[in-house]
């Protein structure tokens, strides 16, 4: 074991991970020794720990197949913790079914975005906000959304499967949104998208920091992804093999050469790694 | 000429019923996509229910309220027993139980009530009203006017409200819904609820024309399946202007070619409908991609 990989364990080093000042530190994401995977097959993620707190952006980065998705899916209720606690401060959410967790403040923007493509822009945002319950509630916050993503004003009455790529995938942040989350998981934002929109997107990343929203952003680009994180794991066959702050881990020849195959500083312009977009969980 | 409008007018007013039972069914199926055999069923056990409240000295109209609630109640409870457990099986597993469910209820129905046919009076007079040559019933009017309300509100909640809008999100993507906090289980139980109530609802009015026994409810969910399909499965308002049209297209074939041949020629139409329009008058084109 890496000894970076103990200053993401919550439990151990609770203070680099959460804001200062808390000393129960409840008020992030806090994952805990989580085991999951899928049903009647064996388990993808192990011993798995992290934590985000408000305002912090980290992010997962990984080849295809590590397990990233496996991660979200479990920390958002889609799949089940075998072992170990998923918290989002003093709130236990591992055992709760997906809907509870969602109500309870986690946002996950799945891979492929899933939007509903025979459902307006507008319906598929009021939908992001099912949890708030309250018309009126949801009428405001999606006013308050729109305000933030000017970019989906003049396609609100359009049918979601018209949108391009990209902006199906602003719509699935916003959506994300609209429930007010505290934390915020995003599956590849970035695939499949062109350099402009990938920067777009980044872009609302940043503003959804600097409104305190805690952010988990699973990607395979990481040079586009490292300058917007702040702390960055790395994670192989469902186990966390390096951590750090986006700095160090920027400078690590061995993540750039090993872990990414990807040289650092050199893809911004080159097309993400694809991979089949509409496969599920 | 009259004649004609005759048969449009009285077409009309029974369509408004098979839309109504082609509106619960498109209701269940649009959520859950679940094809209910025994929606013609529970419609015949909510018309029953009305018959029995009736019986006992309530008024029609309070009867035929217990009747929508049975059929309600019986939706439910089909989702929760009969369903539920088999929605992690392929869909054809539900939909081959709710074959099930049907002949349970008949069953029940004929244990209950016996099998012998028994009259329900309408909600209101059949002496029918003259205008020019044309005869237009209050019984008629009370069909179709609780039609237009109950749809109007029907097609306002699938459209307009929360749990609608979650209705029809978890039609297209089931799996993705529960990461808004939307239940698919809770909605599929709603579905089934308010499919039943107006099953129930259909029963009470569609029996004082046709009559009640036991097995009527086969003949009811063909109705109602066919008013979805030609509406567009799936689609309210498709399933009542399917309903109304299926209805009026009798009507016609039985003056102009003959009685006897009223059926066929109205499937018929409906198959040349299809044909032309494989998702329905109203269907959502979406829908039936996602399903060929
Ligand atoms: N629905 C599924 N059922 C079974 N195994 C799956 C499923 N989805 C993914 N896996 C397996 O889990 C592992 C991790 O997948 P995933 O979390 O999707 O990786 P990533 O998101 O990092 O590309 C892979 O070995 C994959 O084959
Ligand atoms: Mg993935």
């Amino acid at each position: 074991m890496a000894p970076e990989e103990r200053d993401v364990i919550p439990g151990r080093r609770r203070s680099r991970a959460v804001a200062p000042g808390d000393a129960s530190g409840a008020v992030g994401l806090v994952v805990e020794d989580v085991v999951s995977g899928y049903r009647g097959a064996p388990s993808v993620v192990h011993d798995m720990s992290l934590s985000v707190a408000p305002g912090e952006v980290v992010a997962v980065l990984g080849r295809n197949g590590a397990g990233k998705t496996t991660l979200l899916s479990t920390i958002s209720g889609v799949l089940r913790c075998r072992r170990g606690r998923v918290a989002l401060g003093d709130e236990q959410l591992s055992g709760m079914p997906a809907p509870r967790i969602a109500a309870a403040g986690v946002a996950h923007v799945p891979e492929g975005r899933r939007v509903i493509p025979g459902m307006s822009v507008d319906d598929n945002l009021r939908l992001g906000g099912y949890s708030l319950r309250s018309r009126t509630v949801i009428e405001e916050q999606l006013r308050s959304v729109i305000g933030l993503f000017p970019m989906l004003e003049p396609w609100r009455r359009r049918v979601a499967g018209s949108l391009s790529g990209g902006e199906q995938q602003m719509l699935a942040i916003a959506r994300g949104l609209m429930g007010k989350p505290r934390v915020v998981l995003l599956d590849e934002p970035l695939t499949g998208l062109a350099p402009i929109l990938r920067a777009e997107v980044l872009g609302v990343v940043d503003a959804m920091r600097t409104a305190g929203h805690a952010i988990l952003i699973v990607e395979q680009n990481a040079a586009e992804t490292l300058p917007f994180a702040d702390r960055v794991l790395v994670i192989h066959e469902g186990r966390i093999t390096l951590s750090g702050s986006a700095a160090e881990m920027a400078s690590s020849s061995a993540i750039q050469e090993e872990y990414l195959g990807l040289p650092i500083g050199r893809t911004a312009g080159e097309p993400c790694p694809t991979r089949e977009e509409s496969r599920r969980w | 000429m009259s004649t004609f409008i005759q048969a449009v007018v009285a077409g009309i007013a029974a369509g408004a019923v098979y839309g109504l039972l082609g509106a619960g069914f498109s209701l269940a199926y649009k959520t859950t996509g679940i094809i209910n055999f025994a929606h013609g069923d529970i419609a015949m056990l909510g018309a029953y229910v009305t018959f029995s409240v009736f019986g006992w000295g309530a008024p029609l109209f309070v009867a035929a309220l217990a009747g929508v609630v049975a059929g309600g109640l019986a939706g439910a409870v089909m989702e929760r027993g009969v369903l539920r457990p088999l929605y992690k099986r392929p869909l054809v597993a539900g939909i081959l139980a709710t074959v099930g469910v049907s002949v349970v209820l008949q069953s029940v129905i004929q244990l209950v009530w016996g099998s012998l046919p028994l009259t329900l009076p309408s909600l209101a007079s059949s002496t029918p009203w003259r205008i020019g040559s044309v005869a237009f019933s209050p019984a008629q009017a009370v069909l179709l006017a609780v039609t237009i309300i109950v749809s109007t509100a029907l097609i306002f909640a699938v459209d307009r409200t929360r749990v609608g809008r979650g209705m029809r999100a978890c039609a297209q993507d089931s799996g993705v819904v529960v990461l808004f906090g939307i239940s698919p289980e809770r909605l599929y139980l709603t579905a089934f609820a308010i499919a039943g109530m107006l099953a129930g609802l259909a029963g009470a009015l569609i029996t004082p024309t046709i009559g009640l026994t036991p097995s009527r409810g086969v003949s009811l969910s063909v109705l109602g399946f066919a008013a979805a399909v030609l509406g567009g499965l799936g689609s309210v308002t498709g399933a009542i202007v399917g309903g109304i049209a299926i209805a009026v297209l009798r009507n016609l074939a039985s003056v102009y070619v003959s009685a006897g041949y009223a059926d066929a020629v109205a499937y018929l139409a409906i198959v040349l409908v299809l044909l032309v329009r494989v998702r329905g008058l109203l269907g959502d084109d979406l829908e039936t991609v996602r399903s060929v």
